[in-house]
């Protein structure tokens, strides 16, 4: 019922409004008709005044959000962030930030073969710009009944310009990523490779892979690639000289476990990872295994000092080449009188070291090999880690062959750290390619005491002062090392002349920061080196030059020679005693 | 009353409907603005992040240390080449002093190298005091390498040099 109804005819006062009313025209309501309409009356009154209520507050409202400056309200409008670069993958960067590995858009050509009109003429006129590729084969592409084929992945721009003029029909492009590396073979072994698809495969792009993927900021290496540069040059310059099949290489910081450098030769492009041969993508450092040789006798020594039962001053008879089980122990550089264990270690001495391992016994020194980490595989973060090779049962035989570095075959890597640690103050700490800031360092496990290292620093001084080492000294750095020329094996036995030649040095003596290695497979003797092609002549000079143009390089200033802080000090008493003999 | 109630009423929602539309229409055109910005931010970073990539690759050591062979008249820095900021002697070393006239009560002048200079001239000339500079006073601790001139001093110790000499 509305107030409109012809049968109420109040309704038609209400409507007129103020009209003056007339006497006549009142009419009076009774009963159940006046009952409604007061019920109606009030209530429109009640849903008048809820309204205006509402309309009030949303007034206020209005009036307040539009006019008031709120509590939390900015006072200049602000616009969301740029959006970031969308990288499927992060890049690697060295210590220095230089970027060793990025992905860079390109654009990848396909097609959909349903679109094509003309898959011959289409063929011939894409070869025509992509020349690279066979026109049959792309042909038989656009011919396929599928609705999606590649025809070429990562064009450059300019072919992505040529083939867009062609303005074929069912051609199309995907912008895709690709990786790069811009330093080429440089960190090649290290930084690993991709496939097409962006996927590791090999080095620190195969062991970070889901870091890479998940992550926008930069993987940072421990490699600088300026020690990474002078370690490959030389290296391939120890291998040049010697016409060596390959060599292994490595910078190692001895107090952080950092690896500063990590070559392995031949190399590869990793742009180009397809054409690299088996033998190029091997990493030598970290997945070789090589009987080490004499290098092996700083670990024979420092077990020895530290274990208490040989001193500096003891002396092993070396008159005569040890026989045992069928072999014969000799030396090199036969000196064929009793030595001490300076001149053991000068000299390189295989049968004083394999009595000194006969005095330690063959428990404690596999103990101490495991605890250097040597009877498992290396602890860096790249999933070529070659797994070492040991005797099994622990023989005497193989005890006294381990002495002198036969018997037991390491990866680079792990002869690297364990010298770190022998040179450190004792502490091994597990190398790493990562970066670490001056906090994370681990704490490391100590192997040797403090006074063993401080000996083990002197008898490697001693090494280049006056031993097999001499030509890797550098005046001024005071360089310390361990001379390795081992015979390979082949079929059961041994060849005499296929070998290893290392060299593995720590800098400064005084306290060392910086541990290198230097190991050239299968050098020859050349017409400078009087017809040796040992670790005193192939790797010893190459280690120098590291030292030469390493040192200046990270800043550090030489040592002067005749202050009670240089060599004369380092030097211990092997001198005096030779020359005592010498009077006799 | 009604009439110009409804009229300002109407004036008012067509002002408020002109301002909203031009609100809107700026708001429109700094979004539009933003946007382009957005792109354009976006494209640098490409191009930065590709630029990077050209940078290392143009940095490589094997082409660097050709470039430095072939352009430049350098060689890598020697270890005798570095030393501390304690190795550099903390004076200035002597400069050569100038004959000087012989003072007038017989006392020759002095050795150049034997004496420091103007220790040597107030014992021959103590009437004038110059306040003595410390840069010229103290012998050097170590012998230098080669004896600068006088011309190389800085302008003061010059300065101090030659009032000492018109002192005389």
């Amino acid at each position: 019922m509305t107030l409109a109804d012809p049968r109420l005819p109040a309704a038609h006062d209400l409507r007129a409004g103020r009209a003056p009313l007339r006497q006549d025209q009142v009419v009076h309501l009774d009963g159940s008709a006046k009952r409604v309409l007061e019920t109606g009356r009030t209530r429109l009154l009640v849903t008048g005044a809820l309204f205006a209520i509402a309309f009030a507050v949303i007034a206020l409202r209005l009036t307040g959000v539009a006019l008031l400056q709120q509590g939390d309200e900015p006072r200049i409008a602000q616009a969301g962030a740029a959006p970031a670069l969308a990288v499927e993958r992060a890049d690697i960067v060295d210590r220095n930030g230089v970027v060793l590995a990025t992905s860079l858009p390109t654009a990848s050509l396909y097609a959909n073969p349903q679109l094509v009109l003309d898959p011959e003429d289409a063929a011939a006129r894409i070869v025509g710009v992509l020349p690279a590729l066979s026109q049959a084969e792309v042909a038989s592409k656009l011919g396929a009944d599928k609705s999606f084929v590649w025809i070429k992945r990562n064009l450059t721009p300019r072919e992505q310009y040529q083939v867009n003029r062609l303005g074929i029909p069912g051609v199309y492009f995907q912008t895709e990523e690709r990786r790069v590396y811009p330093q080429g073979a440089l960190t090649a072994h290290v930084v690993g490779f991709t496939d097409i698809d962006n996927r590791g495969l090999a080095g620190i792009e195969q062991s970070f892979d889901d870091v890479l993927r998940d992550s926008r900021r930069p993987v940072r290496l421990s490699i600088d690639v300026r020690l990474q540069h002078i370690l490959r040059e030389e290296l391939g310059r120890a291998i040049a000289d010697f016409t060596g099949i390959g060599g292994a290489g490595a910078v190692l910081d001895v107090q952080t476990g950092e690896l500063m450098a990590l070559v392995s030769l031949p190399d590869f492009d990793p742009n180009q990872p397809g054409t690299a041969s088996e033998e190029s993508r091997f990493n030598r450092a970290s997945l070789g295994i090589y009987e080490m040789g004499s290098t092996f006798k700083v670990f024979n020594t420092a077990l020895a000092l530290d274990s208490g039962i040989v001193r500096l001053a003891d002396q092993f008879d070396a008159t005569k080449p040890i026989r045992i089980g069928g072999f014969s122990i000799r030396d090199y550089h036969g000196k064929n009188r009793w030595l001490s264990v300076p001149e053991i270690f000068m000299y390189s001495s295989n049968i004083g070291s394999a009595k000194m391992a006969e005095e330690v016994g063959g428990e404690a020194q596999k103990a101490f090999f495991g605890r250097l980490g040597m009877l498992r595989p290396a602890s860096v973060e790249l999933p070529e880690v070659g797994r070492p090779l040991s005797p099994s049962p622990w023989r005497p035989i193989n005890t006294m062959t381990i002495a002198y570095g036969h018997g037991l075959a390491v990866s680079p890597l792990h002869l690297v750290s364990g010298v770190a640690a022998v040179v450190n103050g004792g502490i091994m700490r597990p190398a790493t390619l990562i970066a670490r800031e001056a906090g994370e360092v681990s704490e490391g496990e100590r192997i040797i005491s403090a006074a063993t290292s401080e000996q083990m620093r002197q008898l490697l001084r001693l090494v280049v002062e006056a031993g097999t080492g001499k030509n890797a000294d550098v005046p001024g750095y005071v360089v310390g090392g361990k001379t390795g020329t081992a015979d390979k094996q082949s079929g059961n036995g041994y060849n005499r002349n296929s070998r290893l030649a290392s060299f593995v040095a720590a800098f400064p003596m005084t306290a060392p920061r910086y541990v290198v290695l230097v190991m050239v497979d299968e050098p020859k003797p050349n017409a400078t080196s009087y017809g040796y092609a040992t670790g005193g002549w192939v790797a010893a000079p190459a280690v120098g030059r590291i030292v030469q143009r390493m040192a200046p390089l990270i800043g550090m200033v030489p040592l002067p020679i005749d202050t009670p802080d240089g060599t004369s000090d380092l030097l211990i008493a092997v001198n005096a005693m030779e020359e005592a003999r010498a009077v006799e | 009353m009604m009439r110009f109630g409804t009229l300002l009423t109407l004036s008012l929602a067509v002002a408020a409907g002109i301002g909203l539309f031009y609100a809107k229409h700026r708001v429109q055109a700094l979004e539009e603005e933003l946007a382009g910005m957005q792109q354009r931010i976006l494209a640098d970073r490409e191009a930065i992040h590709v630029l990077k990539a050209e940078w290392s690759f143009l940095n490589d050591p094997d082409r660097l240390a050709d470039l430095a062979r072939r352009h430049l008249e350098m060689a890598p820095v020697a270890g005798a080449q570095l030393a501390t900021i304690d190795d550099v002697p903390e004076k200035l070393p002597l400069p050569a002093p100038e004959p000087l006239e012989p003072p007038a009560d017989g006392v020759t002048a002095p050795e150049p190298e034997a004496l420091p200079a103007p220790e040597a001239q107030m014992v021959a000339a103590p009437a004038p005091v110059v306040k003595p500079a410390p840069v010229v006073t103290a012998v050097p601790a170590k012998p230098p390498v080669a004896e600068p001139s006088f011309d190389e001093l800085p302008a003061d110790v010059q300065a101090v040099l030659a009032s000492m000499r018109s002192a005389q």
